[in-house]
């Protein structure tokens, strides 16, 4: 890597102040994103991910530890080559999609002519051009979505950040959209996108599990799997008995490491059969390297208040 | 950013704050019709039970317009006001505090955008000045503009100054109306200062909205306007600063 990360997170801490006392929300998070990688931040409702989110925006500062974008604070550096993407599409219900995405570009400093040169091959590429003169009120979630997603880069952002941008998705918009992604990430885009869906963070080039404020993993989706085993034996019953110390309880589940051979493999599932005891062989996902990183399931941590 | 990106940032805010009215009839019913159907009952039912202190030659009606004109105003520029609230709640208000834009431009495209919706709003009364007797002059007409246009700017800059720091539009509605309502009663808007007795003449000395309204009504009824409206305009700035600096100081994301 040549120059400075796109991101960098370093020892990062912040509270909330809650009637006198203070609510941890970060606690010593780090991590560093490189130009042109895409970044995954996984973790439940609740693990830090939107504080994390409004302090790489810069409209928070850290309590202690630093945040650079491309070498600069993140409150202090340029915003024009940020472009951010929020839960809920950023945009005016009661204005067309040609008048949104011209407000935002003005707001960047382009001028009106030039934001309008530009709104035409954005929404070619995004594959959306009938889309401009609509209300916005008119357009669905997903469209709405997408069309936020072109009001992001439409000033030419080195950045994107994206907190959820999948939200409330169908399968097919929500593939469109990831698409959308991966082709401006194939330009060289740096992108961060904070979510609490495995699917949705399984195809990036590094996750990073965040967990109760702090960084619970952070690799690849493949170096995650492979760390806790090809294959995974699990068995969906927290009151079964396991026969030996190789199980471990996660979340509500049971589970261990598939034993090398594959005869073995199927020695264990037999007689877990034998004994009644319905089990299931599987590739480990990202929820399985989170339950194992943290000892919880992503959707218990999401329950827990 | 150069002085012409800056304003091309408040004009487009601007615009956006007239293309939100325009394409929702029904606050622009609600913003000019409830005061109007207030001042043609008030004034239509009082008119003659009650004489103004001070205006026994121009009637019931003719008083109170430049009230209900302040009342309009007030009216239109609260509702572009709660605007904010709604950008925060949709999202939008995120994407304008993370946006390379000066928070100052922001705050001033917002005042700007709701000011001139609410004055106008206002004004469309004036043409209803000549027929209960009101001589309109140019320079009156002049001198009424810039009144409503001082008191467009200051209320919706304190509009804007309480909604960013408001979680929803239901408390923004109780805090207003705990603050305007008294602020309007007591503007001179249906009695004059003078007919008041003495302790709630000094409050009405006090409050800024009387300023308004008498630098509305001087130039229409015929009387000294120019110390009303230099208060008027000392209110207007007061508040554009106070809302700048609200808006600067933090974001309500």
């Amino acid at each position: 890597m040549t120059g400075p990360p796109a991101l960098s997170v370093r020892d990062v801490t912040f509270a909330y102040a809650r009637r006198g006392s203070r609510d941890t929300a970060l606690s010593g998070v780090s991590f560093d994103v490189a130009p042109g990688h895409r970044v995954a931040l996984l973790g439940p409702n609740g693990s830090g991910k939107s504080t994390l989110f409004r302090l790489l925006c810069g409209a928070i500062t850290p309590a202690t530890g630093t945040i650079e974008r491309f070498g600069v604070g993140a409150t202090v550096a340029d915003r024009s080559d940020l472009g951010v993407v929020f839960p809920t599409p950023a945009l005016d219900k009661h204005l067309t999609v040609e008048e949104n995405l011209v407000l935002h570009g003005t707001l960047f400093g382009l001028s009106r002519a030039r934001v309008r040169d530009a709104i035409g091959p954005a929404l070619d590429r995004a594959g959306i051009p009938e889309v401009r003169t609509a209300r916005v009120s008119a357009l669905s979630t997903g469209l709405a979505r997408r069309v936020d997603l072109v009001r992001a880069l439409l000033p030419g952002p080195r950045l994107l950040l994206l907190d959820e941008p999948t939200l409330g998705l169908d399968p097919p918009s929500r593939t469109a959209f990831v698409d959308e992604i991966d082709s401006r990430a194939s330009d060289g885009l740096t992108v961060l996108m904070s979510t609490h869906l495995t699917d949705a963070a399984e195809h990036f080039d590094r996750v990073v599990l965040l967990h109760e404020g702090r960084v619970a993993a952070d690799d690849t989706p493949g170096a995650l799997r492979h760390a806790i085993g090809a294959l995974l034996v699990s068995v969906a019953d927290s009151t079964w008995r396991p026969p030996d110390d190789a199980w471990t309880l996660r979340g509500a589940t049971w589970e261990r490491a598939a034993p090398a051979d594959a005869n073995a493999v199927a020695q264990l599932v037999g007689s877990l059969a034998a004994d009644g005891t319905p089990c299931s062989v599987t590739p480990p996902t990202l929820e399985h390297v989170f339950r194992h990183a943290t000892g919880a399931a992503l959707a218990d941590a999401e329950a827990a208040p | 950013m150069t002085p012409l990106q800056l304003t091309t940032i408040i004009l487009e805010i601007v615009r956006r704050a007239w293309r939100r009215l325009l394409r929702q009839p029904a606050r622009l019913v609600g913003a000019i019709g409830t005061p109007l159907l207030l001042w043609l009952l008030i004034a239509s039912g009082a008119a003659r039970s009650f004489t103004p202190v001070g205006f026994d030659e121009v009637g019931y009606e003719a008083f109170m317009l430049p009230g209900i004109m302040t009342l309009i105003t007030v009216f239109a520029c609260i509702f572009s006001s709660i605007t904010i609230i709604e950008d925060r709640n949709e999202g939008w208000l995120q994407a304008l505090t993370v946006s390379p834009a000066p928070r100052w431009t922001i705050a001033v495209g917002s005042i700007a955008g709701g000011a001139t919706v609410g004055a106008l709003q206002a004004l469309v009364l004036l043409p209803a000045a000549p027929l209960i007797g009101l001589a309109l002059t140019p320079q009156g007409i002049v001198a009424a503009t810039a009144a409503v246009a001082c008191t467009a700017i200051a209320m919706t800059a304190l509009g804007l100054a309480f909604a960013w720091r408001c979680e929803s539009s239901a408390g923004f509605h109780g805090v207003m109306n705990i603050v305007l309502m008294p602020m309007w009663l007591l503007s001179s808007a249906m009695f004059p200062i003078d007919g008041a007795s003495a302790w709630i003449r000094a409050v009405m000395q006090l409050n800024p909205l009387t300023w308004c309204t008498e630098a509305i009504r001087a130039p229409l009824l015929g009387g000294e306007w120019l110390t009303s409206l230099v208060l008027s305009a000392g209110f207007a700035v007061a508040m554009i600063v106070i809302a700048t600096a609200v808006i600067a100081r933090r974001p309500k994301a």
